[in-house]
């Protein structure tokens, strides 16, 4: 796993301060979060492209809306998972198509040296091949109510605790709590096959005739 | 459900073995793009007046009426450039045959035009006021045809441009072009000075930047004759003074050095107005072998002209360029 770059909440309230009229302020935040924030909608789409699509139109509103943030105490990533979080799911509502890296190209995105866009994103692809019981989750998870989507992606993809939820998604704990626990449920339910896909890949080398 | 079978499953999930990535290519263009549209690269956003009024003269009096929250952004070319690929991003994520009705609406591929505009050195964003503002007499409007000023007149009027932003630039031909970007970012109209007095001096200025590249490789600058040579190849084009200088100073002129390779030519890539008598244009100087000439390739050389109109006659009046 990677190693995110960790900022204490008073470097970056203060970076968040600066951030509204220094780009370089912006830019550390950028930095500092721009992983977390790929990922986590790269996990709520499972797609790589649009993933990128949705980060750039996270940051973009970020960058527009900073003006109106107001320091709370809390990490301005449970800002950001709150924007990307709602960008994901406007993604899914409109279903717009994304743009194609080969249509990117032609229009002057092409790198000039170099792995190209295209090339990354067909690595992450791959990548995501690899990991069998997370894309049987994702693609049983999809077709759950945005809600329940919203808080298991949070909790199990990203680790956040209920506390963490409630943040990020401005709800009461208890209404996180539930909301969790009825995902959970709906999540076996809405897919069985799932459920056993997911369970199977956690035994990848059982053997033919071993008993389950 | 069985809570001991919900434990598990929660487990379960709880140890997904999660994909983690960094496309480090998109982190930084989106970098890049996010510091370009940063707050501080903007003025203070005002929102259009709702109704604009086209003066009365040549043509009726016209209504633009402007709706939803555009900005009034002035003239940065930063927030221009963003808006330009914005309208882009729109533009390619048209369904093709969206796109193909589009290209014929405008007359033009939409992603070669945005791709010029972003481009373009001059890419500004032009308020309606401004574009209006342009029908006035005195701007380079003055340019265009009886016609083709109504007819764009008659457009600003239309319902489909309302709430539309404007893209002005400069394109290769010297020529400027409008594009209206409606509030879908979809570039829905464009206004460019097509066989116009600005074509036709534009063409011409073209023709006296190729004609001085044609020139250069029959004067070979470590020649005694160097200066006469200047004299009878470069005189047509450029100015007395730079002539005087580069006489004055052959190693610092612009001819053939050595044998081989020799500059075979100029290729023009670009043409700006940067005053009403002064263009800047830009090219690239062909450096040929004749091995090269065979396999139709040359090393180009990147060069800069200033083209000035001095007593009613274009002239090169500077000429700058990568060393060889």
């Amino acid at each position: 796993m990677m190693v995110r770059p960790h900022m204490d909440l008073d470097q970056e309230r203060a970076f968040v301060h600066d951030a509204k009229e220094d780009p370089a302020a912006f830019a550390r935040l950028y930095d500092a979060y721009y992983p977390t924030i790929y990922n986590y909608i790269l996990r709520r789409t499972a797609d790589p492209e649009a993933a990128a699509d949705v980060t750039a139109d996270t940051f973009f509103k970020a960058l527009d809306k900073l003006w109106q943030f107001r320091w709370q105490g809390l990490p301005f990533s449970a800002w950001l998972y709150r924007i990307a979080t709602n960008e994901v799911n406007r993604h899914y509502r409109r279903k717009r198509p994304v743009a194609s890296l080969e249509e990117l190209a032609s229009s002057g995105f092409e790198p000039s040296e170099g792995s190209t866009p295209e090339d990354e994103l067909m690595a992450i692809e791959d990548e995501l091949a690899r990991h069998e019981a997370y894309r049987a989750c994702v693609a049983a998870m999809k077709s759950l109510d945005s809600r329940y989507q919203d808080v298991l992606s949070l909790r199990f993809f990203e680790h956040k605790k209920l506390s963490e939820i409630a943040e990020i998604l401005g709800k009461p704990e208890g209404t996180v709590k539930s909301l969790l626990h009825r995902g959970i449920a709906l999540l076996r339910d809405a897919q069985p096959s799932a459920e056993e896909r997911i369970m199977d890949s956690e035994h990848p080398v059982r053997a033919e005739g071993q008993p389950n | 459900m069985n809570p001991e079978n919900e434990d598990a499953f929660e487990r379960m999930l709880d140890r997904l073995d999660l994909p983690e990535a960094d496309p480090a290519r998109h982190r930084e263009q989106l970098k890049a793009a996010l510091l370009d549209a940063h707050p501080s690269n903007r003025t203070t956003m005002t929102p259009f007046p709702t109704r604009i009024f086209i003066p009365a003269g040549a043509f009726a009096l016209a209504v633009v009426i402007a709706i939803g929250a555009a900005y009034s952004l002035g003239t940065q070319p930063t927030y221009a450039s963003a808006l330009a690929d914005k309208s882009m991003h729109a533009v390619l994520q048209l369904p093709e045959t969206a796109k193909h009705a589009l290209d014929m609406h405008l007359q033009t591929q939409a992603e070669s035009l945005l791709a010029e505009a972003n481009g373009a050195k001059d890419l500004t964003v032009l308020s309606p006021e401004q574009v209006t503002g342009l029908l006035y007499p005195s701007t380079w409007m003055d340019q265009l045809t009886d016609d083709e000023r109504a007819a764009f007149a008659a457009r600003l009027a239309s319902q489909d441009l309302a709430g539309a932003q404007f893209l002005q630039f400069t394109d290769a031909d010297g020529q400027k072009v409008i594009i209206a970007v409606n509030d879908a970012d979809l570039p829905v109209y464009q206004l460019s000075g097509v066989g116009t007095k600005g074509a036709d001096e534009a063409a011409g200025i073209r023709a006296l930047v190729e004609n001085f590249g044609q020139e250069l490789k029959f004067v070979s600058l470590l020649s005694p004759t160097a200066g006469t040579d200047m004299e009878t190849r470069y005189a047509a084009y450029v100015s007395p003074d730079l002539l005087a200088s580069w006489k004055a100073d052959p190693e610092h002129a612009f001819g053939r050095l050595t044998s081989s390779p020799w500059p075979e030519g100029i290729v023009v890539t670009g043409m700006q107005k940067t005053a009403d008598d002064t263009y800047t244009v830009t090219g690239d100087i062909l450096d040929v072998t004749s091995a090269e000439i065979t396999e139709n390739a040359a090393m180009a050389r990147p060069v800069t002209l200033t083209v000035k109109a001095v007593d009613g006659h274009w002239q090169i009046t500077a000429v700058s360029a990568q060393e060889e």
